[in-house]
């Protein structure tokens, strides 16, 4: 084995690769566009900063190790023996007994316990309000007591200059330790910091593991001291679904940048005939392995690039961590030390050169790219099986990311059924896909989690990807790529702006969606032999101006008519009223989203049903696909006339009208919903 | 490498794709200063055949020594690399790469020095009228140019022996003549070739032997004159078809 073979044929790969379009944008367009607009978007995310924290002292001036005693003391009750009465002693000598079902809190002030709250004894508002939550989901307005309870237990803390509000209860046999801190003030919040810290980072703590612990290290529960730590507060309620947004599509990109290069450096010498000659060279087979390998190796770790940027932005702005105990949403900081965020980082450095291995000698086996595809999907599938078995332990509701795994099965079983490929079997498999993508959109938008879109910008990624690997191979990637960044950097950017709203995710899904449908369409474009040329010609006729004229007023009237008859259907359209807000609105909604669906519904699914089916059945299913694909009852029969209207514009002179009369009409909506501009008559 | 010297001597060859024979028993001399040609109709194992000698695939049985190099021994392996040029289907360059790159990546790995590669690649591209294409990417060539290109690559390192598989198919007649004629005066210079073709008059115009395989199996070594006055026709394409026939009929 030689070295310098190694390195020529490295080299080789390497130049290949950066010559490669498709992986610049995927491996740095993209990626560093992402990272850039997150740093862009920190002042909005991050509330407090705290440079370096030189001492902060608090004297908890209880000792938890002769404190707190776990007895059966039957005294206490005799009723209830099976449960554990804990008996918590305070400074001052007095003892409280928190038993099942009753509630007790201390106020923290500068580190000694100011005041003992009996929220069985005491009558206020706030006691009431922290006994109904006892009844958790079962209670109807569960969510909004507690925003109510969250509020008004701040003001309290703020009136009365407390740091923490230490909130204990019994939950059989266990004692459960709440805080609650004034996150505007930066010493309320670094008291709760230091006491998460002590009752374990979950928030929750089981006496008996408390008092092992104790007995391990008398340290531990001694006043503590803070020094020289580099910490950050993220307003997790604000900012949830941009910073899991950006996290986890970051962690998306790892595999993404090394999927066009292994498939390239593996199965694709295979197929574009390029391996013999090299193999004829006296060069052994290890060494082209080996070079090859350092290529994908070296592709994926610019891949983590954006990651580690990431990871350097969380040890400036400290880590978060969102649990809920009792749905209270607790904040707990994280302290990042050097050391960890090294080892962090080397972690994932060989998290990535295990992955490029694994998918590099996985589509050495493969004979076809349809084969490499097939087992890529499982091996992505099988990456992802950690993070399943993790959820499995405490599975939410919220948590979608379990259905990925099966959309890495259906990738496979799609790219399985389309290698072997008839007409029926590839509608099936369409149809299969966009059902499965209801399942988990569907309950998503109910739930309206940040996760939803991530799963659906994932699953329409992957669409993407199969399809035009699978099936497309004519298709200019580059100019789906594109298109597809544009939008999901848009959907970001919009959902930044506004804050993390119900609406404003809906407005991502419902983008995300769109790319789902350029998937599906994409597929039709090739079924039915059209490309962009024949797609986007505008037909030279000598009556242009009129029919453009004419355009504009369809677009604006039918705007009018829908402003007019419906009850304010697109609430993303509200969301900020900034002037930033409007640009951006009108860039991605208005002139983008407009362009994009008129080339999916108009461009491809009409033109390509057109070739083989009659006018009116062509125009009446693409119309109801247009109409379908929102999702949204109220707007089904508009939105399947609208379709329709444009279908004619487009058929008769071409789609460059119908876009500029979907432009306007974007436009109109736009400007109407921003400004709020009262024209309904409903 | 003397003229008559054996080149690629092959004993006993035999090769089975799960349970179907390709090739079956074949013993074939390939000797210096000779073309030699392998014909076939489609699916005799011409290409099988091809494959194995320059290590694409493995023989199931027999023996094929390149210059006195046994194949069996792995160590020979890179060695023979040295001696071979092999132009067949399914070849291509580099789509990213310029042609030029191509060959500077091939001649790096045959470890070329760079005065001797340019020597070359001159001489070759005069040879074969590559005028200014060779800085194109090979994607953007037509299929003549693809094919000097490659032939080109082939010969980088100036080896003793040569084996083309098809090379001329789908050729205008001027660059397949240029290629006939290269292949004409490297045997003027004492090399060996094999070469495989389904256009016979090639084979009347080039070949000194002729060996034809069917179903796997080597039927005749011949010269292309004996062939025809064998089968009483005056041109090889009848002579093949005559071959063939008898073959099948028998």
């Amino acid at each position: 084995m030689e070295l310098r073979n190694i390195a020529i044929i490295f080299i080789k790969e390497l130049r290949e690769s950066f010559r490669d379009r498709s992986l610049l944008l995927t491996n740095f367009a993209v990626p560093f566009l992402i990272v850039a607009i997150s740093f862009m978007f920190i002042p909005t995310v991050v509330k407090h900063k705290v440079d370096v924290i030189e001492k902060y002292v608090f004297n908890i001036s209880f000792n938890w190790k002769e404190n707190i005693e776990a007895t059966k003391d039957t005294k206490v009750n005799d009723e209830k023996k099976n449960l554990l009465p804990f008996v918590y002693k305070l400074k001052n000598d007095e003892r409280i007994t928190i038993l099942e079902n009753n509630y007790f809190a201390t106020e923290i002030k500068n580190g000694e316990i100011e005041r003992l709250i009996d929220f069985e004894k005491e009558q206020s508002e706030e006691s009431g309000q922290l006994r109904t939550l006892k009844y958790k989901k079962s209670y109807s307005n569960y969510s909004e007591n507690l925003e109510r309870l969250r509020q008004n237990i701040s003001k309290k803390m703020k009136e009365r200059q407390v740091d923490l509000l230490v909130y204990y209860k019994q939950d059989q046999g266990n004692l459960i330790i709440n805080t609650f801190a004034d996150h505007s003030s930066e010493k309320s919040w670094m008291a709760q910091n230091y006491f998460a810290q002590i009752v374990d980072s979950e928030n929750k703590v089981v006496v008996k593991k408390m008092l092992k612990k104790i007995g391990k290290d008398d340290d531990f529960f001694e006043p503590y001291k803070v020094h020289r730590y580099r910490l950050g507060y993220i307003d997790l309620v604000n900012s949830s679904l941009s910073t899991y947004l950006v996290g986890m599509f970051v962690q998306f990109l790892l595999l993404l940048a090394m999927y066009y290069p292994t498939i390239n450096a593996t199965i694709g010498e295979k197929t574009k005939h390029t391996l013999r000659p090299l193999l004829l060279n006296p060069v052994g087979h290890v060494e082209i392995l080996i070079g090859k390998y350092l290529n994908i190796a070296l592709q994926g770790l610019i891949g983590l690039i954006p990651y580690l940027l990431i990871v350097i932005l969380f040890y400036h702005l400290g880590k978060f961590n969102s649990s809920s105990v009792d749905g209270l949403q607790n904040l707990i900081v994280k302290i990042l030390q050097p050391e960890t965020i090294i080892m962090l980082f080397f972690s994932v450095v060989s998290v990535a050169l295990l992955i490029s291995a694994f998918s590099f000698f996985v589509t050495i086996l493969a004979r076809t790219q349809q084969q490499a595809q097939a087992l890529l999907s499982v091996g992505m599938f099988l990456l992802i099986i950690p993070n399943f078995f993790i959820l499995l332990f405490d599975i939410k509701l919220n948590n979608l990311n379990v259905f990925i795994p099966f959309l890495n099965f259906s990738l496979l079983v799609k790219a399985q059924i389309i290698n072997s490929s008839s007409l029926l079997w590839e509608w099936l498999v369409i149809i299969v896909n966009l059902i499965y993508s209801l399942l988990i959109l569907v309950p998503a938008i109910q739930i309206f989690n940040y996760q939803i879109v991530y799963s659906s910008g994932y699953l329409s990624l992957s669409q993407l990807i199969s399809f035009k690997r699978v099936r497309l191979e004519r298709i200019d990637p580059a100019i789906s790529w594109i298109i597809f960044t544009i939008i999901l950097v848009g959907s970001i950017i919009v959902t930044l702006i506004n804050g993390a709203k119900k609406e404003n995710i809906l407005f991502a899904f419902f983008v995300n969606k769109m790319v789902l449908c350029f998937g599906v369409s994409l597929f039709l474009m090739w079924f039915y032999k059209l490309n962009y040329n024949s797609i986007l010609n505008l037909e030279n006729h000598n009556d242009r101006k009129r029919w453009m004229l004419l355009s504009i007023i369809i677009g604006i009237s039918s705007a009018f008519f829908m402003i007019m008859l419906l009850e304010h259907p697109l609430y993303f359209l509200s969301a900020n009223n900034s002037s930033f807000a409007i640009a951006t609105k009108l860039i991605f909604f208005a002139l983008l989203a407009a362009v994009a669906e008129e080339i999916a519904f108009r461009g491809i699914i009409l033109k390509g049903l057109l070739s083989s089916y009659p006018k009116f059945f062509s125009v009446v299913v693409s119309s109801l696909m247009f109409a379908v694909v929102r999702l949204e009852v109220a707007l089904f029969i508009p939105l399947f006339f609208w379709g329709t209207i444009l279908s004619i514009l487009a058929i008769k002179r071409g789609i460059g009208y119908s876009i500029v009369s979907h432009v306007c009409f974007n436009s109109l909506l736009t400007i109407v919903y921003h400004y709020n501009i009262k024209l309904s008559l409903v | 490498m003397k003229k008559n010297d054996v080149a690629i001597e092959i004993r006993g060859l035999s090769k089975n794709f799960h349970d179907k024979a390709a090739v079956i028993n074949l013993d074939l001399d390939v000797c210096y200063g000779e073309i030699t040609a392998l014909l076939g109709s489609n699916g005799a194992g011409k290409t099988t055949t091809i494959n194995m000698i320059v290590g694409f695939l493995q023989a199931t049985e027999g023996k094929i020594s390149i210059s006195g190099l046994n194949l069996q021994e792995e160590k020979n392996h890179l060695k023979v690399k040295n001696l071979l040029g092999h132009m067949g289907t399914e070849m291509a360059l580099y789509e990213k790469f310029s042609v030029k790159e191509s060959w500077e990546l091939f001649a790096s790995l045959r470890k070329i020095e760079k005065k001797s590669f340019k020597k070359r690649i001159d001489y070759l591209m005069e040879l074969f009228e590559i005028d200014g294409f060779q800085n194109k990417r090979y994607n953007e060539l037509s299929s003549g140019q693809k094919q000097k290109s490659l032939i080109v690559a082939t010969v980088l390192h100036d080896p003793p022996i040569l084996i083309f598989d098809e090379v001329t198919a789908s050729l205008d007649v001027i660059t397949s003549r240029s290629i006939m004629d290269f292949i004409k005066m490297e045997r003027s210079r004492g090399k060996a070739i094999l070469f495989s073709t389904h256009i016979l008059s090639e084979v009347e115009y080039l070949c000194d032997k002729v060996a034809i395989l069917h179903e796997g199996k080597l039927r005749d070594v011949t010269n292309p004159q004996e062939l025809m006055k064998k089968h009483q026709v005056s041109n090889m394409t009848d002579a093949f078809y005559y071959a063939i026939k008898n073959y099948k009929g028998e």
